[in-house]
């Protein structure tokens, strides 16, 4: 069954196309979600509270656009709401400054070796992602987590085309900085420009 | 390193760029170490970022399923509001956007008085029910004399490209006459339109809203606002939490012993960055859990 038949059919009240729904895009709004806030239990209230108001939703959804951009919408929206009310609570503690939580998984790879450096890559990228600022996470996480194209982000974070084109260069930027700094990458040395304009 | 190149560089890694930018870009970076070092340098920082993976909790899927709160019932058709004779007041007629919404059993007189009203005191006679007559087992508004029918809001108001989620709505009550009743939500997206949109509230201290809603609460919100006057302060109306496309579902209810002041209510709801400043959203009206209908 097609994802819009699965839809129309969720939108009717069938439980059981909702959860091949659930099936297809939990892991994505999960990781979605886990990247944004860096704790897995947080990660893991977001996807059940987003799936809660899709399900309420559904019957209002007019299948003009596209549901995943919806879902990854609902996704972004609630992370960065929790993120508010925790940097409130905290008294604005800056992201920045937020200990990174390492529960994931790492993939599996060939030798101990490239098992090792792999390890140390994707711990350095994920402590990069989560010492980005709000809105350099964002992006990146829609775009490289998420796989949305530049059409879609704009979309999801109601900005326009341009604006969505040089965040993701600054944020790439912004994580290239991250990672000089932790000893990864050492290709080139870019100038501190794009981040200026 | 050209900075002019770092944007075509970063869209040249999503599959982004046009055939023409796309050679552009590969001519410069024969030409140019220090871009093509960049290029290599996030074509690897990409991939690491595409490789990572999470696991969700075993249970999750099964916390979702088993948890599913009621659904929101399937769209409805818009449909007049009908007023079918509220006992005791001559009449209490919702007014919506200029247009009163009334389906009456018999004429109407509207009262403007604002002193307080038991409902059942006027007439004389029992309370009469609210009908629960079907739409189409209603009279002809033409041939009613006096009654009228509107459709509430909006019909013929664009659907919003992407549907947008309101949460913390709020009424307040405004200065009835002086202020800008429409038959349509309007979605404010910025500091400088709510301030823009307050202007029209002359006889009302809103700055309580201003303060609130703040450039900070803009970035990643809009405000949802709508004006509605009924002819009773007693009727009160609410914004639930909802995910809107066609139409804002408006919440009222009416007691059975009202006032025949004639009110005004500013009604709020906070949404997402989904519906850009400016638009506007379709209205439409249910009865809140537990009052009587009087759809």
């Amino acid at each position: 069954m097609g994802e819009s038949e699965l839809i129309q059919k969720a939108r009717a009240g069938d439980e059981t196309a909702f959860a091949s729904l659930v099936e297809v895009y939990e892991k994505k709004v999960y990781h979605q979600a886990l990247r944004l806030l860096n704790q897995p239990e947080d990660a893991a209230d977001v996807t059940q509270e987003v799936f809660w108001k899709v399900w309420q939703g559904l019957p209002h959804f007019q299948g003009s656009a596209a549901f995943s951009t919806w879902l990854y919408r609902l996704t972004d929206n609630a992370c960065i709401d929790l993120i508010r009310k925790e940097k409130k609570r905290r008294g604005d503690v800056p992201l920045e400054e937020l200990p990174p939580d390492g529960a994931l998984t790492i993939d599996a790879a060939p030798t101990p070796h490239e098992a090792l450096e792999r390890q140390e890559l994707h711990q350095a990228v994920e402590k990069g992602l989560s010492a980005l600022s709000e809105e350099h996470r964002r992006v990146l996480v829609l775009r490289e987590i998420n796989g949305l194209s530049y059409q879609q982000i704009a979309e999801t974070l109601d900005l326009d085309l341009g604006t969505v084109k040089s965040r993701i260069a600054r944020a790439r930027m912004a994580l290239s900085k991250f990672l000089k700094r932790a000893g990864n990458f050492s290709a080139s040395s870019p100038s501190n420009d794009a981040e200026r304009r | 390193m050209h900075d002019a190149y770092i944007e075509l560089i970063s869209a040249a890694l999503d599959g982004e760029l046009s055939a023409q930018q796309r050679q552009t870009l590969e001519r410069h970076l024969q030409e140019c170490p220090a871009c093509a070092a960049l290029y290599t340098e996030w074509s690897q920082q990409s991939a690491a970022l595409r490789a990572l993976d999470c696991k969700p909790p075993a249970d999750l899927k099964d916390r979702i399923l088993n948890g599913l709160p009621a659904q929101d019932a399937p769209k409805r058709r818009r449909i007049p509001l009908r007023w079918a004779a509220l006992a005791g007041c001559a009449v209490l007629a919702l007014v919506i956007g200029g247009s009163a919404l009334r389906h009456l059993d018999r004429p109407a007189t509207l009262s403007g008085g604002g002193d307080p009203m038991p409902i059942s005191e006027d007439v004389g006679g029992a309370p009469v029910p609210y009908s629960d007559e079907a739409e189409d087992d209603l009279p002809s508004p033409v041939s009613e004399g006096p009654a009228q029918s509107r459709v509430m809001g909006g019909d013929g108001v664009p659907v919003i490209p992407v549907p947008l989620q309101l949460t913390g709505g709020e009424a307040i009550r405004v200065t009835y006459g002086s202020v800008p009743v429409s038959d349509t939500a309007l979605v404010i997206g910025s500091a400088e339109s709510l301030a823009q949109y307050l202007v029209l509230f002359p006889e009302d201290d809103l700055s309580a809203l201003s303060a609130r809603y703040d450039d900070a609460f803009f970035q990643d919100h809009t405000l949802v606002a709508a004006v509605l006057e009924a002819s009773s302060g007693s009727i009160r109306f609410s914004i639930p939490d909802q995910v809107v496309q066609d139409a804002i579902d408006i919440r009222f209810s009416a007691p059975e012993v009202g006032t025949c002041d004639m009110a005004a209510w500013l009604l709020t709801a906070e949404g997402d960055r989904t519906a850009e400043d400016g638009q506007r959203i379709a209205l439409q009206e249910s009865a809140a859990q537990g009052e009587r209908s009087i759809q």
